[in-house]
């Protein structure tokens, strides 16, 4: 089983398509390339596709006499080999997948898998710091509010959410769901959708799945705005500003732990000091914070003063704690 | 001069660059050692069409600077899958495969005679009887092909599951492939699904994605096989330490499972060594290669031993007495207002990976934990900064490591007049 394989590559995808459309223009192909490739494979590909002269194309469309082309073959199915077949039996049994498909579908995909053992075993993968309290995705109740928000996403329909604040106190409010956000590390999914009030649509809102209560239809459709513009909304205004020495490999470990965000960096060349911008969900201000402070002291706040005044009164907090206890070992 | 070519053979290098310019984020053309200038100007060409957008260049008077950057909770579809996308293939390769499958679309079986005769008659192809039975071995071995023995002669017929027949019998199956096609391990191959059947993920995002596990899953298949098959692994490792050079070191290992981190971004290989009669991990993005070995003998007795001793692993480090010495239960004390912050108490219960925590006052909580290397708990101690009182047990190292790292954290933040640097 090879994972990286041309069988799976965006080149035999793109012929794929093209015969799959029957009698394409230059144009398609053009256009086929450009949606299906990258920025390059627009240089490449079309002299394989399109009949050349000498030859040199792969031969698999034919120019016809009105100047379209067809395809050599006439048909291409989509079979799947044994490495897809064994990751559609890992995600059969994932305990997610009843959000999506109803039981008596689980059990046809899971009957159609038999014959293949998942890719990734259960006990050949260990998760060492995912938090205990995961979301409950095989609740029916979950999975009815999971249903209701994916089909409002694809109707682009406002729907009434009764949404359980971490105060405990109730709320209902009309909501347009945009995407669902799944996070390894907590377990859970969370909904990104923006509150629907007055009459139009206002601040987005990341909403818990598990502290849904209920989630109603209502029949009235709305365009939803583009996502981009949604994080760039909650986009912090300043990104953070750290420092990160080389002591206990604390720049290969910030490095790596914050690649997921979107970031600057620069190496003081004299001391080996990474000088990282880093910008985040505002929203996740504390968490970023949180993770920032778990690097210790080969890792220093520098800015934005906002961001480093809290760094500063946890700090403070911390001493003032450890006076109190005076420990008779330090 | 060889001219660029979009595609590739060997992921391997290219790994290195994407991990490099994803990761450091501020290495400029010089500073790509291991490999010649024109090289790196390839592998760099691709990586940016691939990364169309997410490119950042820097000029400065160093020199020009290339990073990735991408805010990974905001995008719908990993860049890095355009990887494995671009393995590089002949002309016969293509032409094989839209061919065979043409000709073995009705289901019917087919011998590898008929099916060259075929190839030639139908459409103008003339391949030799060989070059098409390696295609087929290949298919075959990939499952996409399945061979019968009919008397002395092979029939060769398209496997009979179809994306499209399993998608319609599956109400929802696209919104799973959606969701799933972004999880980790091996996305990769669910977006390879996605994409066959023409469609794309819009709505599914990942909060605490780390794309550079996509790079990883190259030889996580090897891996895999050779836990579920009880075999040795012979690892290339080559720790890649910011500011240096990675030295490469082979190493023979049974492995036995997979660590992932979703805070930290790393994943590691759990491994016995045989050489020092330990079990150790490996990190993923330092492993450069894995070939798989022979059976081992007791791997049953050396995975039944991992099960007991992983429980004491806090983390991914299996102690080693000649850093900590003498090793016993940690004890940490919290004091903070329960009332005002309840979302403490909520953290320490979700986060305290088989401690045991208990109240024993009001506004103080307690944790036991006992691991086999208290350092590793470290890391997670400080995010509760501002709430811990005290710190007992582990071992010396650790207690003292804590005590200074508070000290050091007071004077690094506790000045008034640093709240103005930017």
């Amino acid at each position: 089983m090879q994972i990286f394989s041309e069988i799976y590559g965006a080149y035999y995808r793109i012929v794929s398509r093209l015969a799959e459309m029957g009698r394409v223009t230059d144009r398609d192909v053009q256009r086929v390339i450009e949606a299906e490739g990258s920025r390059e494979t627009v240089l490449f590909l079309p002299q394989r596709i399109l009949p050349q002269k000498d030859g040199s194309d792969w031969g698999l469309f034919v120019r016809q006499a009105d100047g379209t082309l067809v395809p050599v073959m006439r048909q291409t199915p989509h079979r799947l080999t044994t490495l897809q077949r064994r990751w559609l039996c890992g995600i059969a049994h994932d305990p997610r997948i009843g959000l999506f498909l109803d039981d008596a579908a689980v059990e046809r995909l899971r009957a159609s898998l038999a014959d293949v053992t998942p890719l990734v075993p259960e006990d050949h993968i260990r998760w060492i710091d995912r938090y205990n309290n995961g979301d409950a995705f095989t609740d029916p109740a979950y999975r009815a509010h999971f249903a209701a928000l994916l089909a409002a996403m694809r109707a682009q329909e406002l729907v009434s959410v009764t949404y359980q604040s971490r105060t405990g106190a109730k709320l209902r409010c009309l909501f347009l769901p945009l995407a669902f956000q799944f996070s390894e590390k907590d377990d859970r999914f969370r909904v990104l959708a923006v509150r629907y009030r007055k009459g139009r649509l206002q601040s987005c809102w990341v909403l818990n799945m598990a502290l849904i209560a209920a989630v109603e239809p209502t029949g009235r459709h709305v365009s939803p705005p583009p996502l981009d513009q949604v994080f760039e909304e909650r986009r912090c205004r300043e990104p953070a500003v750290v420092r990160v020495s080389m002591e206990r490999n604390g720049a290969d470990r910030f490095l790596m732990e914050f690649a997921s965000y979107e970031k600057q960096t620069d190496r003081d060349l004299a001391t080996g000091d990474c000088l990282v911008k880093l910008w985040y969900d505002a929203q996740d201000e504390t968490e970023v914070l949180i993770r920032l402070l778990r690097f210790g002291p080969v890792l220093e706040i520098l800015g934005p003063p906002s961001l480093r005044a809290q760094a500063v009164e946890r700090v403070r907090r911390q001493t003032a704690l450890l006076e109190e206890e005076r420990p008779n070992e330090t | 001069m060889s001219s660029y070519m979009e595609l590739f053979r060997h992921f391997e290098k290219t790994r290195d660059l994407v991990r490099d310019l994803l990761i450091c984020g501020f290495k400029r053309r010089g500073e790509f050692v291991r490999r010649s200038a024109r090289t790196y100007d390839d592998e760099r060409r691709r990586v940016e069409s691939w990364l169309d957008g997410y490119v950042r260049h820097d000029d400065s008077v160093k020199g020009r600077q290339i990073a990735i950057s991408v805010d990974c909770g905001r995008i719908t579809e990993d860049p890095l899958y355009k990887a494995y996308g671009a393995k590089s293939f002949t002309d016969n390769d293509i032409r094989l495969h839209f061919l065979l499958l043409d000709l073995l679309a009705d289901g019917e079986a087919q011998t590898l005679r008929e099916l060259t005769e075929a190839m030639a008659v139908r459409y103008g192809f003339v391949f030799d009887e060989q070059t098409v039975r390696g295609k087929l071995r290949e298919y075959v071995r990939e499952g996409l092909i399945l061979t019968e023995k009919r008397g002395r002669t092979a029939y060769f017929r398209l496997t009979p599951h179809d994306a499209d027949d399993l998608l319609a019998a599956c109400p929802g199956l696209d919104e799973a492939l959606r969701s799933f096609s972004g999880s980790t391990p091996f996305g990769v191959v669910g977006d390879s699904i996605l994409k066959s059947v023409g469609l794309r993920n819009d709505i599914f995002l990942r909060k605490h994605r780390y794309i550079v596990h996509t790079l990883e899953d190259i030889i996580l298949p090897d891996i895999l096989r050779a836990i579920e098959e009880g075999r040795t692994l012979l690892l290339c490792n080559a720790p890649q330490r910011v500011g240096h050079e990675a030295a490469e070191r082979e190493e023979t290992v049974v492995p036995m499972q997979i660590l992932v981190s979703s805070q930290t971004g790393r994943r590691y290989l759990a491994a016995y060594v045989p050489k020092y009669r330990r079990f150790n991990s490996y990190r993923l993005d330092y492993l450069r290669a894995v070939t798989v070995g022979g059976t081992v003998e007791d791997a049953a007795a050396l995975r039944e031993t991992y099960r007991r001793v992983i429980g004491r692993v806090y983390g991914v480090s299996f102690g080693s007495r000649e850093d900590t010495g003498a090793v016993e239960p940690i004890r940490i004390t919290f004091r903070f207002d329960e009332e005002a912050e309840a979302f403490v108490v909520e953290r320490l219960a979700r986060e305290r990976r088989g401690g045991v925590l208990t109240h024993p006052a009001k506004d103080t909580y307690v944790l036991t934990l006992d691991v086999d290397d208290p350092l590793e708990v470290l890391p997670w101690l400080r995010s509760f900064t501002g709430r811990i009182a005290r710190v007992e047990g582990g071992c010396a190292l650790f207690r003292k490591r804590f005590y200074e790292d508070a000290r050091r954290m007071q004077v690094l933040y506790g000045g008034d007049g640093r709240a103005d640097i930017q």
